[in-house]
């Protein structure tokens, strides 16, 4: 009875212990995050070397806090950047542009920006072949014209180079930080924030201070920013719900339990589902060859119960890659009905009564596929799926071992998805399918800087694709996230999963904390499947 | 004692060399090129081309492996395959995280599993000790995880008395890391406290049954003394086995449970690795691993010898 006794006081003692530390962590807890802006994604910081990294739109969310581009990026209309280092440009020539820089921007360790700093930027861009210098291969090279002027000087017309100066290739750093070994982890830029070093720990929680001394006030914030890295979606839910962040990506599976606690929904359709077909000679498939054939996949499948049922309605029904402004054909949207009967008299005139062809399936889009899966064998195609490693989706498409891949590629605008899909020397198109037409077209869009001209040209290209079906587009989904209404003001997602950080503000009066509701849900930390 | 100690210490290097070179056989047969990670879509075929050469993947098996076991005894693990980070540091920021939920959710597992595992074994075949055996055998049968999710919706996300997600360093705040480990290591601590109590209840039943136990209860000993200077050291040894076993389990469990907390941890980033297919970074992790299990089984042995002088002087 001794040794139960014993056993029975030590556990209550230490169950007294625990909820006293319980309790006074919790009280600890009000002043956690007032005055910041905490952001919970889950993309981990690859490289703070804008010229390097992969960074493009993925990883902007990093770079864009410590670094400016030669323009803005305007997530309103993608195609007509806004002023940032360069406050104004124009067109010498159809390869010539002018900038007129700002005079009052400084990089972190003091250094002034001026053209000749602007020129050697673009000349370490174009030399350390970074990921996405090959969206700004046109670039010839940079020419100093006064103390804050600039020309660059293009093999042929772009039309998209100001877009794409206002990304990472276009983004400048302190030549004095150039050879720095660790610029990759310790940024030098012009941007509106510092990054602590100090205080970040890589793979967890990135803090960034503002920069009481930057230069353009209509962007600068009083705010400091922690970018916290949770990769598993369901603990950035939870990370949002119990107050430790403000606002959160979330997948559509998450998006209804976080609107019914009270956090405002913000969405934006960036990326397409669908199916890449590669091998549209028919080698492995020679069923494949035919475009009747091709169209069928298309008729077959209803993409607004995929919409509904898979996506919980952040998606839609969509036909075409492109979702607006250039390579959006509003008459292409519909082309796809859901109309089996004609998907079957497609294939019978083609000849066909029912194929099989294999494609490989990342893992966590399997289910997505099985839908699809299902739809194609009411009309006798058999899609076999093959479900693959993580992350080896991208490789495969490259090579031909299927006929089919499921690589989902953001609508970035069609200029850099044709060298990139349906060129024919393309990195993607492994059986080197040849379409002199869309070259002609892709060509003579790209080089030129007439607007309704390059429209003319996306026009005819797009039907090409989506009617002659080079990739086969079900729906366009979108990226979201969910955060603090009563905390943040301006929030708005980005071209590419993540919310523009640097425009989110701060709510005049910052009690958020105790207006934002504790509701009880019934929704749990289950790991992604 | 000295001599044990140093057998196993050297018996470390050989194990070391086998792993690191079965890891990083494994690793460059998973499909996929990092090549595709570090460029993304918008390259060209040159680019990925140059990369890969760039990185040394195009070298034969061999002399790869060999750079890196040039620089791993010198004590350089390399450095991430996308920035300059190196990989003993990043092993260094996300062991503590890991360690501390190992030797929180044992902590859990010995002050739940041994009390409740001697107080059946003393009271054998009584309704207490039944009880015992019943919700010890559930609670080897529920999964961490699940019971992870189990206390995060009323602790974390209704009441709020600890963090959600996130961990906090014993050198910031002290309560703050005891709150921010808890649920992780009640959830971690949970299977193996009811394995622990099974153990020792069995040892406790078999070491009672003993010829020197009865020659003691003969005496006239108290039952204390009984108990406590020859029942429970001797119930010890596979207690002790049992607990290096679990030390191993709680490594392994805190990979999932780490991702339901949102932890850093020491999984997270082997996850992360795999993910990305970061082989400098999960050669690293396999290595620091290797090398926390094998301490542990060199302090688990260096126990046995304590309270066992036949291993000491074997």
């Amino acid at each position: 009875m001794a040794i139960g006794r014993c056993l029975q006081l030590g556990t209550a003692r230490l169950l007294i212990a625990v909820l006293t530390v319980l309790l006074a962590n919790g009280c600890d807890r009000p002043t956690t995050g007032a005055g910041v802006i905490r952001f919970a994604t889950g993309t981990p910081l690859q490289s703070f070397d804008p010229h390097r990294s992969d960074s493009g739109p993925v990883h902007s969310t990093y770079l864009t806090l410590v670094y400016d581009g030669l323009t803005g990026a305007n997530p309103d209309d993608l195609w007509n950047p806004l002023p940032s280092l360069a406050h104004s440009w124009h067109w010498v020539t159809d390869t010539s542009i002018e900038f007129e820089l700002v005079t009052g921007a400084t990089f972190t360790d003091g250094t002034r920006f001026d053209a000749s700093v602007a020129k050697v930027n673009i000349e370490r861009m174009l030399e350390v072949k970074g990921p996405r210098v090959n969206t700004v291969a046109t670039v010839r090279s940079a020419e100093v014209i006064g103390p804050y002027t600039l020309r660059i000087h293009l093999h042929a017309p772009d039309p998209t180079l100001l877009q794409n100066l206002a990304g990472s290739p276009g983004m400048m750093v302190s030549p004095g930080a150039f050879d720095n070994p660790d610029l990759d982890l310790n940024p030098v830029g012009t941007g509106p924030f510092i990054y602590d070093k100090d205080n970040s720990t890589i793979g967890e929680v990135h803090r960034f201070v503002p920069r009481p001394d930057y230069f353009n006030d209509a962007i600068a914030n009083d705010a400091p920013y922690e970018v916290h890295v949770l990769v598993n979606a369901r603990a950035r839910l939870n990370a949002l719900i119990s107050g430790q962040v403000d606002i959160a990506n979330i997948s559509p599976l998450e998006a209804a339990p976080a609107a019914q606690l009270g956090f405002a929904i913000e969405e934006r359709a960036n990326r397409w589902f669908g199916m890449t077909l590669l091998d549209r000679n028919g080698e492995l498939v020679p069923e494949l060859k035919d475009p009747r054939v091709r169209q069928a996949l298309g008729f077959a499948v209803d993409r607004q119960a995929l919409a509904d049922a898979l996506f919980f309605g952040y998606a839609r029904p969509a036909s075409q890659p492109m979702v607006k402004d250039v390579g959006y054909v509003p008459a292409l949207d519909n082309f796809y009905r859901y109309d089996p009967d004609h998907a079957r008299a497609l294939l019978k005139a083609a000849g066909v009564s029912s194929f099989t062809f294999v494609t490989p399936v990342s893992p966590d889009a399997s289910s997505e596929y099985e839908a699809v899966q299902h739809y194609l064998r009411q009309v006798g195609i058999n899609m076999e799926i093959e479900v693959i490693e993580p992350g080896t989706i991208a490789a495969l498409a490259r090579t031909e071992r299927y006929p089919v891949n499921t690589i989902t590629f953001p609508n970035f605008g069609p200029d850099s998805r044709h060298p990139a899909i349906w060129e024919t020397t393309a990195v993607f198109n492994p059986f080197r399918v040849p379409n002199p037409r869309l070259n002609e077209l892709a060509a003579a869009a790209r080089s030129s800087l007439d607007e309704k001209l390059r429209q003319r040209n996306y026009k005819e290209y797009f039907e090409i694709i989506v009617k002659d079906v080079h990739s086969l587009i079900y729906l366009q989904f979108a990226d979201l996230v969910a955060y603090d209404a009563a905390k943040l003001r301006h929030v708005q997602v980005g071209p590419f999963i993540d919310p523009v950080l640097r425009n989110i503000r701060l709510a005049p009066t910052d009690d958020s904390a105790a207006t934002m509701p504790k509701q009880q849900i019934d929704v749990a930390g289950a790991p992604d499947a | 004692m000295l001599s044990l100690f140093l057998g196993r210490l050297f018996g470390l290097i050989p194990l070391l060399l086998i792993v690191s070179f079965m890891t990083f056989g494994m690793l460059h047969m998973v499909p996929g090129d990092i090549t595709d990670r570090i460029l993304g879509t918008e390259a060209t075929a040159e680019q990925y081309a140059e990369l890969a050469e760039k990185l040394g993947l195009n070298d034969p098996f061999l002399v790869q492996y060999g750079r890196w076991l040039g620089g791993a005894v010198t004590g350089d693990l390399g450095t991430s395959a996308y920035n300059s980070q190196k990989v003993t540091d990043a092993v260094m920021d996300t062991l503590p995280v890991t360690l501390s939920l190992t030797a929180g959710g044992m902590l859990v597992a010995i002050i739940i599993g041994i009390p409740a595992g001697v107080y059946a074994g003393l009271h054998r075949g009584s309704s207490i000790d039944r009880a015992a055996v019943l919700i010890a055998t559930i609670g080897q049968a529920l999964p961490n995880f699940w019971v992870a999710m189990l206390l995060l919706v009323p602790f974390a996300l209704w009441w709020q008395l600890v963090p959600a997600t996130g961990f906090t360093p014993p050198t910031t705040s002290f309560t703050g890391w005891i709150a921010s480990i808890s649920l992780a290591s009640i959830a971690l601590g949970t299977s193996s406290s009811a394995s622990l109590a099974r153990q020792t209840r069995g040892a406790i039943i078999d070491v009672l049954k003993q010829d020197y136990i009865r020659t003691a209860r003969a005496k006239g000993l108290p039952r204390r003394t009984i108990t406590f200077k020859h029942a429970l050291k001797n119930a010890a040894i596979p207690v002790i086995t049992t607990i290096g076993f679990q030390v191993n389990a709680l490594l392994g469990g805190a990979l999932i449970v780490e991702q339901v907390f949102g932890l850093n941890g020491f999984g997270s980033l082997a996850i992360d690795s795999v993910r990305t297919q970061n082989i400098p970074m999960m050669q690293g992790v396999v290595i620091m691993g290797t090398l926390v299990i094998v301490s542990v089984n060199i302090i688990v042995d260096v126990a046995y010898g304590y309270v066992n002088p036949r291993v000491r002087t074997s």
